[in-house]
């Protein structure tokens, strides 16, 4: 719910509406919103399970790189060490922790426990959900793969938080606006890596181009690993490999429909379920009628 | 996710939404084949779709979280259409405004009833699309699967249809009482008591119809088989859930089948104080409905 505001903050958001009005109205689409240098190729993340140690280096980085204050957490007491547990305007990364097995059960020598590890953020989707639902073209896709945002236009809907099959994006009260992974975008530009993968000691996040990812992530397919990110949604520049399920991880399972063939199925099945109630219901009013008459004859005779 | 991203206001404007699109279907209806008999419903009905409709409209862009950018960008979403769902129903609910405008002029100044009866079959295709919206908007959000069964979209039009129904008969006193002139048939009708009665107890035919049908949606809905079922069964919202289906559905229902036993002697005053009970009961129930879908759904997003 908004905050009550000032006379001058008031008037201060009523002169930044008209300032936005002209980029409102005059509308940036896609093209106009590039950088002043020429874009490369798609850019991608593999990122590997089974390289990552939970040194949580990479949500440091994330926080550091893009000025994002601490966040205030619980401990949890069911055995949870992911911490924090959910995505938010301030904390963009996020490192699941999962416990496989236990001591009474020796797996592959390792003394029973395994330890697995899965660095999470936005996964910068080839067809993003969050960018087909805003109403005001707040946040695009960049034609080399970040998921960014204009902040300027956000109305705060809250309905790419909704959209978001993983509930990335999310509106900060503080900073007042959309927030979310950039992929580090202004990076980037500079021909660096993003932060998190920059700091990785085990290489377990790599940074290449999204048809170096697929082709990595189809090879560790080919061999028996489990992947996330080539076909889920349409695909996403950032893929993960893995040796156990990714539904450990609390990851949903989805289709590789992408999200307008999501929309366009949803429409079809309206409109069979539409027919479907539609004939039942004149179907069972026929049905009284016929009956009440049939019983009005019965009552005449 | 730490809170919810939609809680009760958004409820209420989903509630606003089809009530609006529902009251404008059975204005038309009424106009279409009752006629004179169903003037005051018909009047009634639109006034009450312009009052939701600019209601729901004023408090969704105060609620937003940036409204102070919000108005200017929304003019926007009218030339993106129909990038996003929102930019449809931005259109879809304009213009409802601006027909049911018009449906409530020409009711005033009594013009041609063609004209009417041509402006009652678009607002009657709007009013569907305004209530159905209100549930496809939901379901795209691919991040809330329990929003993307087919009978949603249903669910909230037969809802939309009962509470705007319900609304614009509890309505014809109060616009009586403003606009005398306008409502003199209500009066005539008022005066010769056992024809409102009659109308009253006539229009629990339709009541009864429109909640069986609901009844049937919200079964199907929870045949869906997805977490948030169990939620709404047997979890934290349970008693929500129950209280909408015994107090929006179950006791109407047993109202109307009261009011159908009584003889026509008896009718006068118990029909009138049961069937408002009855419409109070249903439109508690409508927000119910919306709120335990929006919640449930979250809770597992």
């Amino acid at each position: 719910m908004t905050e009550k505001m000032s006379r001058k903050e008031f008037l201060k958001a009523a002169g930044a509406s008209l300032m936005v009005a002209p980029l409102a109205l005059e509308g940036l689409e896609k093209g106009q919103r590039s950088p002043v240098q020429e874009l490369g190729k798609q850019k991608g993340v593999v990122v590997d399970v089974r390289r990552c140690i939970g040194c949580k280096a990479c949500q440091v980085a994330c926080k550091a790189w893009n000025k994002l204050p601490a966040e205030k957490t619980e401990i949890t007491t069911d055995g949870e060490y992911t911490n924090p547990t959910y995505f938010s305007g301030i904390t963009w990364k996020i490192v699941h922790f999962k416990e496989i097995g236990d001591y009474d059960n020796e797996v592959d020598g390792t003394g029973g426990l395994k330890w697995r590890m899965l660095s999470d953020n936005c996964k910068h989707c080839i067809e993003p959900s969050c960018v087909s639902v805003c109403p005001s073209g707040a946040l695009w896709k960049r034609s080399d793969g970040p998921v960014l945002y204009d902040v300027d236009r956000c109305i705060g809907c809250g309905y790419c938080t909704m959209a978001c099959p993983w509930g990335v994006p999310h509106f900060d009260d503080e900073i007042h606006a959309i927030r979310k992974c950039t992929m580090c975008y202004d990076r980037i530009d500079q021909g660096l890596e993003p932060a998190c993968v920059s700091v990785c000691p085990t290489d377990a996040l790599k940074f290449m181009t999204l048809e170096e990812a697929k082709k990595t992530a189809t090879e560790a397919e080919a061999s028996g690993l489990y992947t996330y990110g080539l076909d889920e949604v349409g695909g996403t520049s950032w893929i993960y490999i893995s040796d156990i399920p990714f539904h450990e991880f609390g990851l949903p399972e989805y289709t590789s429909v992408t999200q307008k063939g999501y929309e366009t199925d949803l429409l079809v099945k309206f409109a069979g379920a539409g027919l479907f109630v539609g004939g039942a219901l004149l179907a069972a009013i026929r049905l009284y009628v016929e009956r009440r008459e049939s019983i009005a004859k019965e009552g005449g005779d | 996710m730490s809170e919810l991203t939609w809680g009760y206001m958004m409820a209420g404007y989903l509630f606003l939404g089809g009530l609006a699109g529902g009251a404008y279907v059975v204005s038309a209806l009424a106009d279409l084949f009752k006629g004179d008999d169903y003037e005051v419903l018909s009047k009634s009905g639109c006034l009450v779709t312009l009052f939701s409709v600019v209601i729901g409209i004023v408090l969704l862009l105060l609620d937003l979280k940036r409204f102070e950018v919000a108005p200017l960008v929304i003019l926007n979403a009218y030339r993106r259409f129909p990038a996003s769902m929102v930019t449809v129903g931005t259109w879809v609910l304009t213009g409802l405004a601006l027909v049911s405008l018009v449906t409530c002029v020409l009711w005033y100044l009594g013009g041609n009833r063609l004209v009417r009866k041509i402006v009652d079959v678009v607002g009657i295709v709007l009013g569907l699309s305004t209530a159905a919206y209100t549930g496809i908007l939901l379901s795209y959000s691919r991040g809330v699967p329990f929003w993307g069964s087919p009978f949603l979209p249903w669910t909230f039009v037969i809802s939309g249809t009962l509470t705007g129904l319900t609304m614009a008969l509890l309505m014809i006193p109060v616009a009586a009482i403003f606009m005398p002139k306008a409502f003199q048939s209500f009066v005539l009708l008022y005066e010769r008591k056992g024809q409102f009665t009659e109308m009253l107890s006539h229009t629990q035919k339709y009541i009864t119809v429109l909640i069986l049908t609901e009844l049937v949606l919200v079964v199907l809905e929870l045949t869906t088989g997805h977490g948030a079922v169990n939620l709404l069964l047997t979890g934290t919202l349970s008693w929500t859930f129950y209280t909408y289906l015994l107090l929006g559905l179950f006791i109407p229902l047993g109202i109307s089948y009261y009011i159908s036993t009584l003889k026509t002697s008896d009718k006068d005053g118990s029909v009138v104080l049961f069937s408002t009970s009855s419409y109070v009961l249903i439109l508690f129930g409508g927000f119910l409905l919306r709120y335990v879908i929006l919640t449930a759904g979250q809770i597992f997003h």
